[in-house]
């Protein structure tokens, strides 16, 4: 049974790579704005994790909007829903490894631009949290920030392929009844574990021990939701938008 | 080299979209898919081609089963109605992407098409007519090149004019690149004369399945004063018939027999051999 | 060609053919269309269009020549002169001498109304 992989790939990264390019040039944007309103103002300042947290929202986004109108197409053109599936969290983890990568180079050089301007500094998620005292990041910590962004945007996109693939399965009274649960289940769980006396702490302390764990909580994530998806796509019918 | 399919079922609940069918599509053959709405023709070609599972039976494409497998997915293009393309896409863009899957994708003569028709490249599918979104879609199964070639509906909305262009395209198609080539449509008329062998499709079940000049050949019509007409039908298997005033016409199954005076025997188009069938299955 | 016809297609195709020869419209030697190019003129499946043109292979009218195509055979417009002679013979000049002999008619006033006929006829 072969797998005609390379043509998926090739769009799908493709497409997603489109996308990703429009959010840094957003985001470099916004950078570019925020920079000229700090030669205005005196006060301290600091841009964090502005990157990290745009684009891991952006990919959660993409995994809403990408996965059935990929799994359509693939599938018009003789492409099953396995290879389809498969050749798109390839592809997603392609286009995250290569977008921490930009993130990476571009915070570098802000950082190393700005390293004696005094009320401005540039960092992200994995620096706030792991290397908070650093002001410009060396070569190792930005590797350790990459991998760190790479599998968040990874998980990201899983989760958001969940939402997309959940509420397309369902069928209209368990629609509803998901999307009411949400924001119970969203309030209702810190109060859950409250009640249980579950004490997150010490999952938390073990988190932000390293960033590896992050990493670590990422990849299980990705692995769990991305299983799910898989059950959820494997015999769904495929049919137009509308 | 066929796509066989066994015993497919596709089950609702509250009814049978196919019950048992059992067909071989064989190599490079027009068939025509024909049967009122409703019959499952559509959704025996949407689990074909893996858009939907049966809840029976199986498909296999030259051999090879169609779950989870591209190379025999791969093989078959299903020119449908409904557009498996992202909305803002462009034409050209649609183009590219299967330009990326088909490596026999035939791009020159996918513009050429285009500007036959009149369907501009640079515009986006979601604002596409029904019927150019249609010719969009046709455009694309006449230049990939594939040995299954499925068409379910293919000139809804489309003008007379167009439509005439389609047939010949295909056609041309055909005749110079040879494959199987399913149409699936109740507009038998136009199609009748397209098409070698019928496969005929009624509340999910297959009537017929036969070249169709067999069944255009294996019938005829009488008529004449009714009587007279009553007459001759004795013994024979009439399938439909139609009265207006002291005049008779039936459409008959089996051989002419001798043509008594006053009667006329005549041939027997398939839309009329078609309309007569399901005639006589709504008297069942 | 009529689709509503009595006569199957590829019937019709034959004798279009036919005409075609006699006429001297499509020569001797010369390369008529192809299955392709009648099919999707005529908007009919190849398959029929080949049964029409095979006729007239069998009836030693057209010949294959292998990656050119079909062409009209030497002596075919000969060939089927004859054999509309013949079939004008059974189908007016059988019926012509039965009715002749009804009406009491010989030979000899049987030749004059005729002579008179290609006068008088265009």
């Amino acid at each position: 049974m072969k797998m005609n992989f390379k043509p998926a790939f090739r769009y799908q990264f493709r497409s997603l790579l489109r996308g990703g390019a429009k959010s840094i040039i957003i985001i470099l944007g916004v950078l570019l704005i925020l920079l000229l309103f700090m030669n205005m103002s005196a006060s301290n300042s600091s841009v964090t994790g502005m990157f990290g947290g745009t684009v891991a929202i952006f990919l959660f986004v993409m995994g809403i909007v990408c996965i059935r109108g990929d799994l359509r197409l693939c599938l018009q053109f003789g492409v099953s829903r396995r290879t389809s599936f498969l050749s798109e969290l390839t592809a997603v983890l392609a286009v995250s490894a290569l977008l921490s990568v930009v993130g990476e180079v571009i915070t570098g050089i802000v950082q190393l631009a700005t390293a004696n301007v005094p009320n401005f500094t540039v960092s992200d998620l994995c620096q706030l949290d792991f290397f908070r005292d650093t002001r410009v990041l060396g070569f190792g910590g930005h590797m350790i920030s990459a991998l760190f962004n790479s599998a968040l945007f990874f998980s990201s996109f899983i989760c958001g392929v969940f939402f997309s693939l959940l509420f397309w399965r369902l069928n209209k009274f368990w629609t509803i009844v998901a999307a009411i649960s949400i924001p119970f289940i969203l309030n209702g769980f810190p109060i859950l574990l409250h009640s249980l006396s579950i004490d997150l702490s010490p999952f938390m302390g073990w988190l932000n021990s390293s960033p590896f764990n992050f990493v670590l909580l990422w990849l299980l994530t990705a692995a769990l939701v991305g299983l799910v998806d898989w059950l959820l796509l494997r015999r769904a019918n495929i049919k137009a938008k509308t | 080299m066929s796509i066989e399919i066994t015993d497919l079922t596709k089950d609702y609940g509250d009814a049978l979209a196919l019950d048992s069918v059992t067909l071989t599509l064989g190599r490079d053959k027009i068939y025509g898919l024909l049967g009122n709405n409703g019959a499952g023709k559509s959704t025996l070609l949407s689990i074909l081609t893996g858009r939907q599972y049966p809840s029976a039976g199986k498909v296999t494409i030259d051999g090879e089963e169609i779950t989870n497998n591209d190379s025999a997915l791969g093989k078959v293009y299903l020119v449908a109605e409904q557009n498996m393309f992202p909305e803002d896409m462009k034409v050209s863009s649609a183009f590219d992407a299967a330009a990326i899957f088909y490596p026999g994708f035939d791009r020159t003569y996918a513009e050429k098409l285009a500007n036959k028709f009149g369907l501009s490249l640079k515009k986006k599918i979601k604002t596409l007519s029904t019927g150019y979104a249609s010719i969009f879609r046709l455009i694309l199964g006449l230049s990939v090149d594939v040995p299954y070639l499925i068409f379910d509906e293919p000139v809804l909305g489309l003008d007379a004019q167009h439509r005439d262009m389609f047939y010949r395209l295909l056609l041309e198609r055909y005749g110079e690149k040879p494959c199987t080539v399913v149409i699936s449509t109740h507009l038998i008329a136009e199609a009748a004369d397209l098409i070698e062998h019928a496969v005929i499709l009624r509340d999910g079940r297959i009537l017929r399945d036969c070249p169709s000049e067999e069944l255009t050949m294996n019938a005829y019509t009488v008529s004449g004063p009714t009587e007279l007409v009553d007459r001759y039908l004795e013994g024979r298997h009439a399938l439909s018939s139609n009265i207006l005033g002291g005049l008779k016409s039936a459409c008959v199954a089996g051989e002419r027999g001798e043509k008594p005076d006053g009667l006329e025997f005549s041939r027997v188009s398939l839309q009329d051999y078609f309309i007569s069938l399901m005639e006589e299955e709504d008297k069942k | 060609m009529n689709y509503q016809d009595e006569k199957p297609i590829f019937l019709q195709l034959a004798e279009q053919l036919e005409e075609g020869i006699l006429s001297g419209a499509y020569p001797e030697e010369s390369r008529v269309p192809s299955i392709t190019e009648y099919s999707v003129n005529l908007k009919i499946n190849p398959a029929t269009a080949l049964k029409g043109i095979n006729l007239l292979v069998d009836g030693g009218l057209l010949y294959k020549k292998r990656g050119l195509g079909m062409f009209v055979a030497t002596g075919a417009r000969e060939k089927l002169k004859n054999r509309r002679k013949n079939q004008f013979y059974r189908d007016y000049v059988e019926k012509l001498i039965r009715e002749a002999k009804n009406l009491g008619l010989d030979a000899a006033e049987l030749e004059t109304l005729i002579e008179r006929g290609f006068e008088d006829v265009d």
